[in-house]
């Protein structure tokens, strides 16, 4: 049982539990925030971290801890449908290519290719810039950027399975080319699909940080992880190390705990690329 | 070579780098060089250097320092402020013209030009290159050629006149009150014919893409260097026709990031920070009191408001709007946003300008007021609307926050949106904005100069609240180029009432100037224009 | 297929996609909102100006007019201008080129020096603790935004223990650059023999380039692990052990130079983390360079520069790409068939 297996990787399981705790506080945010994340307050203004501001306040003297647990909503929003439309997509795409073939197959592969001619960062900065920075946008952005992992993984799979003798067998009972697709050859591809979206909402959570992170992601006043670091970035160098610490390491457990959850489900569902990466 | 040694030598090195850590800001220049050199930290770079063009503030500064023009504002010393100076209203200094007189009854001005200023070249100054200037800007693809003919009334070229080698005239249609600031402007600097028509073309006679990345103009500095995100170097200019200036080197160097702007004056690693706003008004508060560094701060003309899109609903209803005058909360954003370093805006015109009234505005914060005209104007909440801000803009990002709270107490659902300076114009224009936060500095300081561009009907790009009133509009027609003072100042206030009782802008705040820099600098001037000339700084 | 005519193939492959990619930096400009002859024009201009402006920048012509003096423009080397510095972009990236660089090469050194050792010690110590902390480093690395990294390192070493320079650029304020030959501080000041500058540079490169090596270190890390694992693992290893040979030997003589080959693969993956921090960490530490370029131009919407970053690192990608598979494919002929 992979469960069992998963639970008993303590790290995996630990990591399992941070993303827990993350999806619990980003869907409790306004329950669970003490204060509310916009209101200002001018008499603690870049206060340390107290009892009462227990991760210390911003500029503006709105609470930190609140501000962060509301922007987790955003980040795990962002990402999760990032990645949600990315694979939906890149799956589509990479079904039609793989199993048509032809200039089907020509047609993704060369927009595929023009695609990676970027390196997914840089992309993904250009698009946010040139639709102008909403938070849609920013979803856009990367799930454009992850198409491709997914049309590619989908395809090589339907490449291979097409020629299995079920698939074979599938044909020749009369089901329909997108029955054959759909019922026969894509449960095959689920569980790479699982590792590489857990892979992937890793990457893009760190997209979306750092895109708002140089002023191009997430606006303010709404609270992100990534654009809350560039608000203390100013303060590092004073000395107030709160506004940075705190939002930097919610993206990193964040991502951490994703990768090592995709890594872990890699070793289980996917055995052959054990090591690799 | 042991290995131990190698290690050991490893390890020098190390405490080595560390050590020019501990002492990366001494300075390590001789202090008699130090001493003449005035380092100054901006976040600007220079996008042209053609006077006749609109600029980037770096683009300004520049050009303010390495070009005269034929008269310029004067500055008086500012009570209780030692060492500081500000231009007064309707007060000239001689700069290229050594004097000036009207006739026609103030339609023509004649300016004598001084004898003896040449330019680097060595070629002297003289009335051609002043028609030169005048006519480059008139036909040039640039800025002038709007402001000239809107301003001091000025068609034609032939109006711009030599009369011999030393006397330059020019003929307006009419007596035009804002032409001696216009005359002022560093975008009507004067730059040394020859030199232009030198580099002129077929496509471009006037020479703009030489004199955009060039200077060739009469002036206390020059450029020595520009390299853009790094720094600029400006050094005296020899032979200049004044005394030479006590800094002999102006090192303007781009420091993107404003706490590091900060971090660099606590440490007296430079002389002052520029800009605008160049620090925070917390900042600037914050180093307040700090040993070695002194602040200066002088109201300016600057005005700040909460734009109201006039042609969109709800804001085309002279009650909402004034109901969001009354919900504007100035007393929290006056000391929380501004940190004293600004006050009420209790006219559309500028408080230092000639005319302006504080006692016309009924406008304070009082939300059952605001609450009452929403229901008197019967719009039901909750209306959204999204309220732009320019990105890197601190005090609007900052004020935008506190007036978001109090609009949502009277029924508005508002949504801060913030945009590139390109994005912002973009929409503006287009009518795009339901609230915006937006600004403007008026360069002459003139009620006529001010209302014209921000209510008048025709002022397309300027007039962001798509005011539209016939009899201001005619009130604006007949004020502009009225001579008599008196007339004006009267017009001026009737003005003034229309724009309160319609409750055009969400008045916010007039800013002050301030400037951070180290406890020995005297002799910093601000002007209307605001772009500091570095010519009378010194240290004491 | 003989290596030549792959080699053939392969270059023949990246004239549609360097095609493709000029397409995509030309659309990204031409959907940009925000119109920089308002800007241009400034607050009191009237429509018939901006117009006239826009006609200067050629924004009034139709789309494919518009393309294609974009691709003229390309094979003569006109990159279009900075609007913000008022100079032709070439100008600006020659001058901002050598920054990037400088700081690329020191992180690159900085990943190979710490990331390629940690591997290999991890592979050959496994499942020791040391493995443990270098797979955690692993896996940290890739988590770990560089934009904070950079901001810890800073108040550590800047603000806490005051032996960095504040994130000011590449040089201290009161130090004159070395003559320019390469571009690269580092270099110059050592030919030039400028000690102050080169121990200046050096100083101000600490902090980026560890902060860039760290990101980088994370991937060339589980890499150099996974195939020293396998080799260790592989019949010849164990012969080799049989036959008697020293452990050492075979671990950093042989093994070794096998396990870096697969690392080639890795330059592409290498190249994204080092653009893609290289813009985050140069705006962390307002260090000169393309990156800082790039994102102010993105903010201000400047077109020339945003298209020529864009176009510039896209085609460095693909001859990145292509060598990777021409080394490969050299290395290992079976490539080639593919």
């Amino acid at each position: 049982m992979p469960w069992r297996r998963l639970a008993r990787n303590r790290l995996s399981f630990a990591a399992l539990g941070a993303i827990l705790v993350v999806t619990v506080a980003a869907l409790l945010a306004p329950w669970l925030a003490p204060y509310d994340p916009d209101e200002p307050d001018a008499a603690v203004a870049l206060a340390s971290v107290s009892v009462r501001h227990p991760l210390g306040t911003d500029l503006y003297g709105r609470d930190q801890l609140s501000r962060l647990i509301h922007a987790g909503r955003v980040d795990l929003l962002v990402a999760l449908s990032a990645t949600a439309i990315a694979l939906t997509l890149g799956a589509t795409l990479g079904a039609a290519a793989g199993y048509r073939g032809g200039w089907v197959d020509h047609l993704v592969m060369r927009g595929v290719d023009a695609v990676m001619a970027f390196p997914a960062f840089i992309l993904a900065l250009a698009i946010t810039a040139a639709l102008g920075n909403s938070t849609a946008n920013v979803v856009a952005a990367i799930a454009l950027t992850h198409v491709p992992i997914y049309t590619r993984l989908i395809r090589g799979e339907m490449l291979k399975a097409r020629e299995t003798e079920y698939a074979e067998a599938a044909r020749t009972v009369g089901n329909r080319p997108h029955q054959i697709v759909l019922y026969h050859l894509f449960p095959n591809c689920v569980p790479p699909l699982i590792v590489q979206a857990t892979l992937a909402m890793g990457f893009a959570i760190l997209t979306v940080a750092a895109l708002s992170f140089i002023g191009l992601g997430i606006q303010p006043p709404q609270s992100e992880w990534g654009q809350m670091t560039a608000e203390g970035a100013g303060y590092v160098v004073s000395g107030e190390w709160w506004l940075v610490l705190f939002p930097g390491f919610a993206i990193m457990l964040t991502v951490l705990a994703f990768n090592l959850v995709g890594d872990t489900l890699r070793d289980l569902l996917d055995p052959r690329m054990r090591g690799v990466r | 070579m042991s290995r131990r040694m190698n290690r050991r030598s490893f390890l020098k090195g190390t405490v080595g780098v560390a050590a020019i850590g501990a002492a990366g800001f001494r300075p390590r220049r001789s202090q008699a060089q130090d001493k003449r050199t005035l380092v100054v930290a901006w976040d600007t770079d220079i996008d042209t250097l053609d006077p006749a063009h609109f600029k980037a503030i770096g683009g300004y500064v520049t050009v303010a320092n390495c070009y005269d023009t034929l008269i310029g504002w004067k500055v008086r010393p500012i009570k209780d402020k030692p060492g500081f100076f500000r231009s007064q209203p309707a007060e000239w200094d001689p700069m290229i013209a050594e004097s000036w007189s009207t006739e026609r009854d103030g339609a023509t001005l004649v300016f004598k030009i001084r004898k003896g200023a040449t330019f680097p070249s060595g070629r002297p100054v003289t009335a051609h290159a002043a028609k030169y200037c005048f006519d480059r800007g008139l036909q040039s693809p640039g800025y002038m050629r709007l402001v000239i003919p809107a301003l001091i009334q000025v068609k034609s070229p032939e109006q711009f006149e030599v009369r011999d080698d030393y006397t330059f005239a020019i003929k307006m249609e009419a007596p035009s009150p804002m032409a001696l600031d216009v005359v002022t402007l560093s975008n009507n600097a004067i730059i040394d014919p020859e030199e232009a028509k030198a580099r002129a073309t077929k496509d471009d006679p006037w020479a703009g893409e030489w004199l955009k990345r060039n200077v060739a103009g009469v002036g206390p500095y020059h450029l020595v260097k520009n390299e853009p995100g790094v720094e600029v170097v400006l050094e005296s200019t020899k032979g200049y026709w004044r005394p030479e200036p006590y800094f002999s080197r102006i090192v303007l160097k781009f420091v993107p990031n404003e706490a590091d702007r900060v971090l660099l004056l606590k440490k007296k690693a430079i002389d002052m920070v520029v800009g605008r706003p160049g620090l925070s008004p917390k900042n600037v508060k914050s180093l307040e009191g700090e040993q070695g560094l002194r602040v200066f701060q002088v109201p300016d003309t600057t005005c700040h408001w909460l734009c109201m899109n006039g042609g969109k609903p709800p804001f085309d209803n002279k009650l909402v709007r004034q109901a969001v005058n009354y919900a504007i909360p100035i007393q929290a954003i006056l000391p929380n946003v501004l940190f004293g370093y600004g006050t009420q805006m209790k006219s559309p015109v500028p408080h230092l300008t000639p005319g302006y009234s504080s006692t016309l505005s009924p406008y304070k914060h009082d939300i059952e007021k605001a609450r009452a005209l929403m229901k008197e104007a019967g719009v039901k909440g909750p209306i959204p609307v999204d309220l732009a801000v320019r990105v890197g803009y601190t005090t609007h990002e900052a004020a935008s926050v506190w007036i978001q709270r109090e609009l949502e107490k009277i029924g508005f659902k508002v949504n801060i949106v913030r945009e590139t300076d390109a994005t912002f114009r973009q929409v503006a224009i287009k009518g795009g904005h339901g609230l915006s936060l937006e600004s403007f500095q008026s360069w002459v300081n003139d009620p006529w100069y001010h209302l014209v561009f921000n209510f008048h009907t025709k002022s397309k790009f300027t007039n962001a609240s798509f005011y539209s009133n016939p009899v201001l509009d005619k009130l604006i027609d007949e004020s502009m180029h009225e001579t008599n003072s008196e007339k004006r100042i009267g017009a001026g206030l009737v003005a003034q009432k229309i724009l309160i009782d319609d409750a055009v802008w969400g008045f916010l705040w007039y800013d002050s100037w301030t400037r951070v820099m180290k406890a020995d600098l005297s002799g910093i001037e601000k002007r209307w224009d605001t772009f500091e000339r570095y010519y009378a700084a010194k240290r004491t | 297929m003989g290596f030549g005519r792959y080699v053939l193939h392969r270059l023949l492959l990246v004239v549609p996609t360097l095609f493709g990619v000029t397409l995509i930096s030309f659309t990204l400009v031409y959907v940009l909102p925000g119109n920089p002859a308002l800007v241009k024009a400034g607050s009191l201009a009237t429509p018939e100006h901006v117009a006239a402006i826009e006609r200067q920048m050629g924004l009034d012509r139709p789309v494919h007019v518009q393309y294609w003096r974009y691709l003229t423009g390309l094979l003569r080397a006109d990159l279009g201008e900075s609007s913000s510095t008022g100079r032709p972009v070439l100008e600006d990236f020659r001058q901002r080129v050598p920054a990037t660089l400088e700081l690329t090469l020191a992180s690159l050194l900085v990943a190979a020096a710490i990331g390629i050792p940690l591997g290999v010690l991890s592979a050959v110590h496994r499942d020791t603790a040391l493995d443990h902390a270098s797979r955690l480093v692993g896996v940290g690395g890739v988590a770990m935004p560089s934009f904070w990294t950079g901001l810890l390192l800073l108040y550590v070493f800047f603000y806490l223990l005051g032996v960095a320079p504040p994130p000011l650029g590449r040089i201290a304020a009161d130090v004159v650059p070395p003559t320019r030959l390469t571009g690269l501080y580092v270099i110059d000041g050592a030919l030039t023999g400028h000690g102050t500058a080169l121990l200046s540079a050096l100083h101000h490169l600490m902090l980026p380039a560890l902060t860039l090596g760290f990101a980088v270190m994370a991937p060339l890390t589980r890499m150099v692990r996974a195939t020293m694992l396998e080799i260790l693992e592989s019949d010849y290893v164990k012969a080799a052990w049989a036959a008697g040979l020293p452990r050492r030997r075979v671990i950093y003589g042989d093994a070794l130079r096998n396990a870096l080959i697969p690392v080639i693969t890795l330059l592409g993956v290498i190249f994204g983390f080092l653009m893609a921090g290289n813009v985050v960490v140069e705006m962390v530490f307002a260090w000169p360079g393309l990156g800082h370029y790039a994102v102010t131009s993105l903010v201000t919407k400047d077109a020339g520069p945003i298209q020529s970053f864009v176009l510039f690192v896209a085609v460095m990608y693909v001859l990145v790409n292509l060598s990777v598979d021409l080394l490969y494919g050299l290395a290992d002929p079976r490539i080639r068939l593919r």
